[in-house]
């Protein structure tokens, strides 16, 4: 039996709308595996969608499984584990941007024998936050480079105890000349002039470079019949997830365990190893409950559990370090500010001839992710177009602004705010519709993107384009908007000061982690038949709110083929889950997915070898799975390799980038008041690809949520910064779309699924915030017959714009 | 945050003792909205916290046509937008009311606490002002009356003297042909502090085409919530077309001394008061002619 591969075929360019369609659902809280009080039924399965295999829990709309227990408040986060003879963690920061460090002193008045101290002379292993290059260090000890650069650690039994001692601690600094302008970052190779002050990073500040050649652009350019060309802008944006971050350390035999909030539990293991000097194997962790990620607890988590576990292991005692919200906003890391030129050459008939792109990101005061954040970027920077010749120069470089980090969309967004609104000017200049010039250009099966990646056969994009079109009545609405603006002076009052506009983007998401990291991490998933005819999957997956957990289950019973009630997963702890990879690069449902399936299908296999024949019957089959189990270990690993015909070459920057593309096109249709400058959203499709719908109710929870965080990204969200340190930080003053600010979003999936795959899936979660900023330019632009090529559009920057 | 004790009288005159004799700082509470976020972040200090709820006064909102508007000073804000007949009698005051927070926050917000609050943002301030009501101050020596316009002095300070307490706000009964309105700009729709905001209150002529009397006020846009007082004194006997409204919010663009800071330049919150003022003068004319 091979349900997929007949299910696959069958829903080659199935299509559905799932917006609509969110009954309540049953779900079930199976973690852990013991099903308890909460109920474990699996979705509902009345058939709104055609069944994938004999369980037929793919593709349904399964409600969370970790809602009841959040809505019940019985979700433990890491703040609520028990506080008994736990000491609370602070941080001495530096207090400029730059400078010498030359000493701390400790006011005698406070009695230090009351608190533990931890500096940089403390650490009995290296001084180093390991993410992709190792310049961060756990405290600074000769240098600060941003504004809250950690120089010690404070460990005391209470918060005021903690507090007077933080307060008690004096940092001399010789202040060095800072660095905030990412565009004069970095310094030419030999630099005559002796600066000011000494780089922020290596030898000139530049964090890493990317070229992408694919043919000959300039030559392309220098021949092309029009040529366009243009300057794009993004700002900071800060996470702002629920939960702040949060870490406690404690010391284990001779090891030490992490409990907090991350999406990457592996991650710790190495970065706590390193700065305690201990193995590995000394080191776990048990993630707790997290509130919320989107990226930001991609790296800092290694950051802060190298704290705690320093604290813990000197004071021998508990520790936990929470942050309070000013804290994490001002010191843990935001999205990349970039810099996008475009040029771009076109023939007569509007094809495109060649594509030039430089792209700046300003990476703040230490790599972090950054040089692997470009890497998407640059990939991302010509968008989901074919054209022969392409070449795009991709820098980030380093200032003395706070690190920037990981966040949703992981560098895909500023490119393809870039693309796309670039894009709607080459169309005017071409006298073209846009919507006209994206249909001569968007690329098909066959055809390579500037990496020279092939797309298979989920590579029609001109699908979702015109399903967006379709679907938001574009033509019908852009002439409505038209007319509604040339009959504005028929009108009275507020209204005929009103203008409305639309405006679309066509854009893509790699699925997974670039090039070889996915063959890198070697991600294995466990499943395991239980004695009471259950399975037990283990993966290193986190729910951050996005529904993990859920479909971890769902695609592990799509593999084994039963339903989810047979499925429970096992809680995660380092010490014995496998590492399947951090929960990062909208990975999960693919890739983890890939594995569920193919460790579910050879457990049902043995299970059936094991009975002597197939087993159609679900609860015979679970039946012969817990006689196995009885019988002894069952443990199936499904461990990743590339799948055939991958291929990546990171030195050149050819070949296949990602496993694959989902695709979007999203259009935006708003209303902007000239006399305030507000900007309305008032309707929003949002049409996708994404190859495999494992749950469409979480699915369109992800359109949503992606949606109205590039909305304020696009519209309000500033971060506004004085002296390197970010002074909007609070939830007061730095303005997030509320719920009332979100218009009618309509979600549409498309499945072109990825051959590469067994169930075809493609990557979502990052997708959904690549789409909504260019629609909003554009749809502004067509409302005020002006560029917006830069956000965030504040009214003020409207209201500047109409003198 | 520090600690702090905390006593709840139920009588004025308890609460004026309770605040006269405290040694070091100390604060009432009123819904708590303001001052438990500004303790808890260690803006503001107190040694003593004097919850006024129980003072049966203080939660009283009475209205009758012919006295008025007594509303005690910890009344929660959707007492008033709840209350068809007072939201009717003063919308400039309902309007602000529905803003002030989400429905969590309304419900325990008050108007006393929002003036006494004293930030030059509150949005039921600059309504306070074109309503024309009275603050009544209670402290260990009696009673006193101020005008709402002269009772904050400077962002975050106004003229409670140590002891005092603000115990209601009183609002005239309403004219005839009257009516008012508030608005204020956020760059989101609700939930934020505001940029620039303005109240109006006019009262027509019986044949309802011109201005008899009119009160303008801004708020966040000077360093106390103000009246516009060159635009009040034109407005009398302008006819109530747009055009006057345009005119009297370039006259209060006058008035206005903003700031820039993350919210707004000093240009933008300028702009904004002329738009505002035309839109409320607007909103409040046309409710008088719609007899609200
Ligand atoms: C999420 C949120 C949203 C908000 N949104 C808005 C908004 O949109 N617009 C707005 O204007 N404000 C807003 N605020 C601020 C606040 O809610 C208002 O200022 C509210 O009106 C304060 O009223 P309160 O009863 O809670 O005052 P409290 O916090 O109890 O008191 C405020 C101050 O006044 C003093 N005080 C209170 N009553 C008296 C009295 N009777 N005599 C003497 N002194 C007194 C207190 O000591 C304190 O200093 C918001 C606050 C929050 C937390």
């Amino acid at each position: 039996m091979d349900a997929m591969s007949s299910g696959g075929s069958e829903h080659v360019g199935a299509e559905r709308i799932v917006a609509e369609r969110i009954d309540d659902h049953q779900g079930g809280d199976n973690r852990g595996g013991d099903p308890g009080g909460g109920d474990n039924r699996g979705g509902d399965r009345q058939g709104t969608i055609e069944r994938r295999s004999a369980g037929a829990a793919m593709g349904q709309p399964v409600r969370r499984w970790d809602t009841v227990a959040k809505l019940r408040g019985e979700t433990r986060f890491v703040d609520d584990l028990p506080r008994a003879g736990v000491l609370v963690g602070g941080t001495v920061r530096s207090p400029v941007p730059h400078g010498r460090l030359l000493g701390l002193r400790f006011d005698p008045a406070f009695d230090w024998s009351t608190v533990t101290v931890v500096t940089a002379r403390d650490i009995p292993g290296e001084n180093v936050c390991p993410i992709v290059y190792r310049d961060q260090p756990v405290l600074a000890f000769d240098r600060v480079r941003y504004c809250g650069d950690p120089v010690a650690l404070i460990a005391a039994e209470d918060e005021e105890t903690l507090q007077r001692a933080l307060d008690a601690v004096a940092v001399d600094i010789e202040p060095l000349a800072s660095l905030f302008d990412a565009r004069s970052a970095e310094l030419p190779p030999e630099a005559t002039v002796v600066s000011a002050a000494p780089p922020v990073y290596g030898t000139n500040n530049l964090y890493r470079r990317i070229e992408i050649n694919k043919g000959n652009a300039s030559e392309a350019l220098a021949k092309a019949a029009v040529v366009v060309e243009g300057e794009y802008e993004t700002g900071a944006q800060e996470h702002l997830y629920l939960e702040p971050q949060g870490m406690q350390a404690e010391r284990e035999g001779g090891g030490i365990v992490l409990r907090g909030s991350m999406q990457c539990p592996y991650y710790l293991v190495e970065a706590v190893a390193v700065n305690l000097g201990i193995p590995e194997s000394q080191v776990r962790v048990v993630p707790c409950a997290a509130g919320g990620g989107f990226g930001g607890k991609e790296d800092f988590p290694s950051l802060l559990a190298g704290h705690a576990a320093l604290l813990a292991w000197k004071s021998g005692r508990p520790v936990r370090m929470v942050y309070e919200r000013v804290e994490d906003i001002r010191y843990t890391s935001k999205r990349h500010p970039a810099w996008i030129r475009h040029r771009t050459g076109f023939t007569a008939d509007g094809r495109l001839a060649g594509m030039e792109v430089e792209l700046l990101l300003d990476g703040g005061a230490y790599s972090t992710l950054s040089p692997l954040v470009l890497q998407r970027a640059a990939v991302h920077a010509a968008g989901p177009y074919a054209c022969d010749h392409v070449r795009i120069d991709a820098r980030v470089v380093a200032t003395n602004h706070p690190p920037r980090g990981a966040f949703r969309g992981f560098g895909g967004p500023q490119a393809a705010f870039a693309m796309e609104t670039h894009l709607d000017r080459c169309a005017t200049r071409l006298g073209l519709d846009p919507v006209e010039l994206r249909r001569r250009n968007l690329v098909r099966p066959g055809d390579t993107l500037a990496t020279g990646q092939t797309l298979g056969a989920d590579g029609n994009v001109r699908t979702v384009l015109d399903r967006a079109l379709a679907e938001s009545r574009f033509v019908e609405r852009r002439a409505a908007c038209a007319a509604f603006n040339a009959a504005a002076d028929t009108r009275t009052g507020a209204t005929r000061f009103h203008r409305r506009g639309i405006g679309l983007s066509c854009f893509m998401h790699g699925t997974g982690l670039n090039g070889n990291a996915e063959g890198f991490f070697r991600s294995r998933v466990f499943i395991d038949a239980t004695e009471n005819g259950r399975f037990r999957v283990s993966t290193s997956q986190i729910e951050l709110g996005q529904g993990t957990e859920t479909i971890v289950a769902q695609l592990a019973a799509e593999g084994l083929g039963v339903s989810l009630d047979g499925i429970e997963l096992a809680p995660l702890d380092t010490a014995v889950t496998p590492n399947s990879g951090p929960t990062v690069a909208s990975r999960t449902a693919a890739v983890i997915g890939r594995l569920l399936i193919e460790a579910g299908r050879r457990l049902r296999t043995r299970v059936e070898q094991f009975h002597g024949g197939p087993l159609a019957d679900e609860s015979e089959f679970r039946a012969a799975a817990a006689r196995l189990a009885a019988a002894g270990a069952t443990r199936e690993v499904a461990e990743y390799t590339p799948p055939p015909g991958f291929a990546w070459d990171e030195a050149r920057h050819r070949g296949d980038a990602y496993l694959g593309f989902s695709w979007g096109c999203y259009v935006v249709e708003l209303e902007v008041d000239l006399l305030t400058g507000e900007t309305r959203p008032l309707d929003i499709t949002a049409v996708q690809d994404i190859g495999c719908v494992v749950n469409p109710m979480l699915a369109s929870g992800q359109v949503e949520g992606g949606v109205v965080q590039a909305l304020g990204w696009a519209l309000m969200e500033t971060a506004v910064w004085r002296d390197g340190q970010m002074v909007n930080a609070n939830m007061t003053d730095y303005v997030i779309p509320t719920a009332v600010d979100v218009p009618p979003i309509h979600v549409v999936f498309l499945e072109q699924p990825l051959e590469r795959l067994p169930h075809g899936a493609k990557g979502l979660g990052e997708l959904p915030h690549e789409g909504p900023a260019p629609a909003i330019a554009n749809a502004l632009r067509h409302a005020l017959g002006r560029d917006f090529n830069a956000i965030p559009i504040t009214p003020e920057t409207i209201l500047a714009s109409q003198d | 945050m520090r600690n702090f004790d905390y006593a709840a009288p139920t009588s004025l005159a308890e609460a004026a003792s309770l605040l006269a004799r405290a040694p070091g700082t100390a604060r009432v509470l009123a819904g708590g909205t303001d001052l438990i976020v500004q303790l808890r972040e260690n803006v503001r200090e107190a040694d003593l916290v004097v919850d006024v709820k129980r003072i049966p006064e203080l939660t009283e909102l009475a209205y009758s046509a012919g006295t008025g508007l007594h509303l005690g000073a910890s009344t929660p804000c959707y007492r008033i937008y709840e209350d068809p007949a007072v939201s009717a009698a003063y919308p400039a005051l309902a309007d602000a009311a529905r803003i002030i927070g989400g429905w969590q926050i309304s419900s325990r917000a008050s108007v006393g606490g929002n003036l006494c609050n004293s930030s030059p943002a509150g949005d039921s301030l600059a309504p306070l002002l074109a309503l024309d009501a009275r603050c009544v101050i209670v402290g260990l020596d009696g009673t006193r009356e101020v005008a709402a316009a002269d009772f904050c002095t400077a962002p975050g300070r106004n003229v409670l003297a140590k002891g005092e307490l603000l115990a209601k706000l009183v609002f005239p009964a309403p004219a005839p042909k009257a009516s008012s309105a508030y608005e204020r700009f956020i760059p989101r729709n609700e939930m934020d502090i505001a940029v620039a905001g303005a109240s109006s209150w006019v009262q027509l002529n019986a044949a309802g085409d011109t201005i008899i009397d009119a009160r303008v006020a801004l708020s966040a846009v000077a360093p106390t919530v103000r009246l516009a007082t060159a635009a009040n004194r034109w407005l009398v006997g302008q006819p109530a077309v747009e055009a006057t409204f345009e005119r009297a919010g370039e006259l209060a663009r006058e008035s206005a001394s903003p700031i820039s800071d993350m919210r707004g330049t000093v240009e933008f919150r300028r702009h904004l008061v002329g738009v505002l003022v035309k839109r409320t003068l607007a909103t409040a004319v046309a409710r008088a002619l719609a007899g609200e």
